[in-house]
């Protein structure tokens, strides 16, 4: 159309790098869902594994009752998986992106205060990968929320599609 | 003609109800028998659990050089554990230098409890007993890696062990922990120096005290780290003696090869630190060391978890490549 001067913005780099770093956090939260399942330990009637043993790390943060601890291992494990594919997907990215910051902010705050209570003990996140502490947890964690900034950021968080809507209806205006 | 949105959504529903499927599979309590992801314990007897698989809180190894008297020079290789719910326990493997003979390597014992009860093995096994020792649960909690601190608590110490009725003698150097009613004739004993380091510990068995004593502590990250052990028969009439594992070491070779064979060991992974005594240093070995050439064998069979956790390893990589494709048709406006 001639005299129209429509834009069709593309995503910037701006976008695939948030992109990017989405697919960073996300994998490696199901990197952590899957170690945690690695963890074993002893328990009272034989040998435990995956959750069971989570849970016990849990339990000896004393953070939250013991009877509750299998639980918040379950719900746990569940809800970083759930965030990973999330992330993954790309679908409302930053939406996703909000969830698994206030997530990690969650966990960051439940580690502050088992670190407060039991000192720096394991921690449990990543199974048998590594033996990391609390204090390198909260690090960890610190620097997953700030991998998922950019895909906070408005412009850097808009997909193709949510910036082609966007340009097209202040197009629109612009045509006399 | 689904979405992509409806395809996400349903790629997420397949993923969530396989999680589920995989917390139920592989989340459960299980079996004694799913104790073989240990070690070198293993070949001491399938029947003995390894209590420090994986909520082991502290390991501190040694490895220190003795020459005997045909003129070998024998490495021998102490592990001590503690783990965060106060069981502790000890394994001592010995191989000669410069000709790493799998049976060399045998543990010539360790001693571990799980609350209640204690086990220890002696040799190959041949004196495998379990007893009920007095619950001595957060005895040892805080675990020693979470730094100096901890250990300065020796005063909760003794307050969880009076509470089980266990009074502790002092000494000069710390205080020692009696408890007879274990379950059995016998007796087990703890030695705990003021800075919270576990000096020596004995084992009552058939008449005869067997004691382990530490000393010449040296700390590594906060953790006590001997660097001088003795092994000690206190026999009925209070005589000590020395004790060898020579003779276990020739039977134990003669009669499970298939065992020693089975042996693994690797340093590396164990935390080895070792005492150089021509430097007077204390040194973390590597795999290239002369020390230590023996391959690990790694963990074996299904508990182990390694099988699915490289499959899912594998899924994760393959959802993150498939998000990096997905991304990029986006960025480029591909439909």
């Amino acid at each position: 159309m001639a005299g129209c001067d429509v834009k069709f913005a593309m995503p910037g780099h701006g976008w695939w790098i948030a992109a990017a770093l989405r697919i960073v956090v996300g994998g490696f939260l199901l990197i952590a869902v899957g170690a945690k399942f690695t963890l074993a330990g002893p328990g009272e009637g034989g040998a435990h594994y995956g959750i069971a043993t989570f849970a016990i790390v849990i339990k000896d943060h004393k953070v939250v009752p013991e009877a509750w601890a299998y639980s918040v291992a379950l719900s746990s494990i569940v809800v970083e998986a759930c965030v990973g594919v999330w992330l993954l997907s790309h679908v409302r990215a930053r939406q996703a992106a909000i969830v698994t910051t206030a997530l990690l902010v969650a966990f960051s705050v439940y580690l502050l205060v088992a670190y407060a209570r039991v000192g720096n003990a394991s921690c449990g996140c990543m199974g048998k990968l590594n033996g990391a502490k609390l204090t390198d947890a909260l690090v960890r964690n610190g620097a997953m929320i700030a991998t998922l900034i950019p895909s906070m950021i408005g412009p850097w968080s808009r997909s193709h599609r949510g910036a082609l809507r966007r340009d097209t209806s202040q197009a629109s205006f612009g045509v006399a | 003609m689904h979405t992509r949105t409806q395809l996400w959504a349903r790629l997420v529903r397949v993923f969530v109800v396989a999680s589920l499927w995989c917390i139920w599979f592989v989340g459960g309590p299980r079996t004694a028998l799913a104790w073989q992801n240990m070690d070198v314990d293993q070949s001491i007897s399938g029947n003995i659990p390894c209590p420090y698989a994986g909520l082991e809180a502290a390991r501190a190894a040694w490895v220190y050089r003795t020459r005997g008297p045909d003129g070998v020079l024998r490495v021998r290789r102490s592990t001590t554990s503690v783990a965060k719910d106060g069981r502790f326990g000890n394994t001592e493997h010995r191989f000669v230098q410069d000709r790493p003979s799998p049976a060399d390597q045998f543990p010539v014992y360790f001693v571990y409890g799980e609350g209640a009860r204690l086990w220890s093995a002696y040799g190959e096994g041949s004196r495998y007993t379990e007893t009920t020792l007095p619950r001595v649960l957060d005895a040892f909690n805080p675990p020693p890696q979470c730094g100096r601190a901890p250990w300065a608590r020796v005063s909760v110490w003794l307050a969880e062990f009076e509470s089980r009725g266990i009074t502790p003698i002092r000494l000069g150097n710390g205080w020692r922990f009696e408890a007879t009613k274990i379950g059995r004739a016998g007796s087990f004993s703890l030695e705990v120096g003021t800075a919270g380091e576990v000096r020596a510990f004995e084992l009552g068995i058939d008449g005869d005290r067997l004691r382990w004593e530490y000393d010449d502590f040296r700390e590594m990250r906060g953790v006590p780290i001997p660097h001088r052990m003795r092994h000690i028969t206190i026999h009925a009439d209070g005589s000590r003696e020395a004790r060898s594992g020579e003779a276990t070491l020739e039977r134990f070779e003669r009669d499970t090869p298939e065992v020693v064979a089975a042996l693994v060991f690797d340093p590396v992974a164990l935390n080895v630190r070792y005492f150089d005594e021509s430097t007077g240093e204390v040194r973390s070995p590597d795999k290239s060391s002369h020390l230590f050439t023996i391959d690990s064998g790694g963990d074996s069979g299904r508990s182990s978890g390694r099988w699915w956790s490289r499959v899912w390893l594998l899924g994760v990589v393959a959802a993150m490549g498939a998000s990096g494709w997905a991304a990029w048709k986006r960025w480029r406006g591909v439909t």
